[in-house]
């Protein structure tokens, strides 16, 4: 469990105080660590952008999770997670993201960790934490607790 | 049965009617069933588990939805997409992934034990 879920967040993996000045700049920064990290090749980041003009991706209290439209998937080589934070925030159509969670998965590695992060959508007062915060670790830690251990 | 009315111009009384005690698969579909999807269906499903109700929640793409879906719980830029795959299932669209009013509603009415009726 551990070793898949290091494998698809890693502390690396989380940046923070970014800014973008809109969201197509946010998913190709994104999707550029995920290139970066070996999970994606170039044409993925497309596929990003093309699901939002679809159904964007805005989940509520100012986090998006862009991901590839279903065609897409032939480009992720591996499950990846990256997290952006933006301080400033981003016009993310349906709403202002400030945590940006950029995501290819294959199979169901990232599940724990989505299965997390809708426990901290939840939670509207910790989302406002952790669009400022300035501590990687906490931002880590919140995102990969185990969603059933409370 | 409700009655004729036209809504939108879709004759409501062709709507798909679900009673409660023959829903049994309640499918959460997105576009390509990876991020969003998933944490509708997990948060779904946690509501499900509260309820007490016997119902399987899975998630899946829009385009792969099988007949075996009795309740289709989707976002609203897709629920026609999913209307088509799926004619027998009623179509439950929401707008946000997150506590929708729709999804809300759905498991009141399950717990309720009333029927489900298609939004579409």
């Amino acid at each position: 469990m551990d070793d898949s879920l290091s494998a698809v967040l890693t502390p690396d993996d989380i940046v923070l105080g970014h800014h973008s000045d809109s969201m197509n700049e946010a998913i190709e920064h994104a999707g550029g660590l995920l290139v970066a990290r070996g999970s994606i090749s170039d044409e993925y980041i497309d596929g990003m952008k093309q699901r939002e003009t679809k159904v964007s991706t805005y989940l509520g209290n100012g986090v998006a999770l862009p991901h590839g439209v279903l065609e897409s998937k032939e480009y992720i080589r591996s499950t990846g997670i990256v997290v952006v934070q933006h301080p400033d925030g981003v016009d993310w159509q349906a709403g202002t993201a400030h945590l940006v969670v950029g995501l290819a998965a294959v199979g169901d590695d990232h599940v724990r960790v989505l299965s997390q992060l809708a426990e901290v959508l939840q939670d509207e007062d910790l989302c406002e934490t952790l669009w400022r915060t300035t501590d990687a670790q906490f931002l880590y830690d919140c995102l990969t607790a185990d969603p059933d251990d409370d | 049965m409700s009655k004729a009315t036209n809504i939108g111009g879709t004759d409501v009384t062709e709507r798909v009617t679900k009673q409660a005690g023959e829903i049994k698969l309640i499918v959460y579909a997105c576009e390509a069933g990876m991020g969003s999807s998933l944490m509708g269906a997990n948060q779904l499903k946690k509501m499900v588990k509260k309820a007490k109700l016997d119902i399987n929640v899975v998630h899946s793409p829009v385009g792969q939805l099988t007949d075996a879906a009795d309740v289709v719980v989707v976002h609203k830029g897709l629920a026609k997409q999913a209307q088509a795959k799926v004619p027998g299932a009623a179509i439950i669209p929401f707008t946000l992934f997150m506590n929708d009013p729709a999804v809300k509603a759905l498991v009141s009415n399950l717990t309720a034990g009333e029927p489900v009726v298609s939004a579409m």
